[in-house]
């Protein structure tokens, strides 16, 4: 490996396996140093009369793609999702965008009974729609919207980084938001107004359940279609964004 | 690279032994790292060079190793120097593997036989 293009050849094989950018950078950096190292190794010993080959001392490094499945395989190993991304980036997914939901559910709670023990009644249900204030309304409808998309882009989000910091290539962050996006894209959700105090609900049903069974299930494909292909469309942005997207260096190579 | 295709399981996780033990007795970059041990060894232990800084990296990355980008001999490298953690670890291993080496030469050199259950 006496050729300094193969450092680069490296360089762009590691970041294509998913490594991040800085630590390929670094490690590129310190073979770099090591290899020049090797040379003034050999050229002092040809200097003083001693016999060394150029030859070997390339070779001393070791073989390139050894060493690039050696790094990359360390540098996941450093992680429990870099060395479990199946159950990562697949299995987990759907549980966590579901603890996600309870998540936010529990927050809406807390923030109203923190509204309540201070004063501020968010949502005055003993009036109708009509009567509420302009903050309420801004509330009721944040919280609705915010349960529809929060948890599936959190999680999203969240699993791109994952597998930055894993260095787990774009197919494992496509394979788990496309996981999220598949769950998000079928939880139906409905909301109905209080048009008279007592009569608002909020009801979150999977496939159409438990709305058809009471006969109020309306299926939108827009909505359904933007809940499923968000998470998607961040995996596909994380990974046009990624280093290793082929594509990306396809184009602007 | 050649003695590290055919380097037997047993001596898994020896490297990491081999740079705790030499970084504890002074601060070393990669190269010299390489050196010392094939001279320490007197070239018993010979691997791709290119692989110790995959097991620095690990070694830092479980807080073992401490590195800085320093000038030494009027070029700039990354010295690696062992931590706190680091000498704890090295400790517990060097003794782990002084209690295997011992088991293993008793069995390999001949010890006390169990009775057999069946004569």
């Amino acid at each position: 490996m006496h050729n300094p293009l193969s450092l680069e050849s490296m360089s762009i094989e590691l970041v294509r396996k998913g490594l991040p950018s800085k630590y390929v950078q670094r490690v590129v950096q310190e073979l770099a140093d090591h290899q020049q190292d090797i040379e003034d190794e050999g050229l002092g010993i040809r200097t003083s009369g001693g016999s060394s080959s150029p030859t070997r001392e390339a070779d001393r490094l070791g073989d390139p793609h050894s060493l690039v499945n050696a790094i990359v395989s360390t540098y996941r190993a450093r992680t429990f999702w870099g060395r479990h991304p199946w159950l990562t980036f697949v299995i987990a997914p759907i549980p966590v965008v579901i603890l996600s939901f309870i998540g936010v559910i529990l927050l809406a709670v807390l923030m109203e009974r923190a509204g309540d023990c201070i004063g501020i009644g968010m949502w005055p249900e003993h009036k109708p729609i009509s009567e509420w204030p302009v903050f309420s309304v801004w509330c009721l409808l944040s919280f609705y919207y915010g349960l529809m998309f929060a948890p599936s882009v959190l999680v999203s989000v969240s699993l791109c980084r994952l597998a930055a910091r894993a260095g787990r290539g774009y197919r494992w962050v496509l394979a788990g938001c496309l996981m999220v996006g598949l769950f998000a894209g079928s939880v139906c959700y409905r909301c109905v107004l209080p048009a008279t105090p007592g009569t608002g609900s909020i009801m979150i049903g999977w496939m159409g359940y438990p709305m058809r069974e009471i006969g109020v299930f309306h299926f939108s494909l827009v909505q359904q279609a933007v809940q499923g292909v968000g998470p998607v469309a961040i995996g596909l942005v994380a990974t046009w964004w990624s280093q290793g997207c082929p594509l990306r260096r396809e184009l602007t190579a | 690279m050649n003695k590290q295709r055919n380097k037997p399981d047993f001596l898994n996780g020896v490297p990491e032994l081999l740079i705790l033990r030499l970084l504890s007795r002074q601060p070393m970059y990669g190269y010299e790292i390489v050196q010392a041990i094939r001279q320490s060894t007197e070239q018993t232990l010979d691997f791709g060079e290119g692989c110790v800084y995959p097991i620095l990296h690990r070694l830092e990355a479980h807080r073992l190793l401490a590195s800085r980008r320093e000038v030494v001999n009027g070029r700039s490298r990354v010295v690696y120097r062992v931590t706190g953690k680091g000498s704890n670890k090295l400790a517990e291993s060097v003794a782990t593997w002084q209690q295997v080496v011992q088991a293993v030469n008793h069995v390999l050199h001949g010890g006390c036989h169990a009775q057999p259950a069946v004569s």
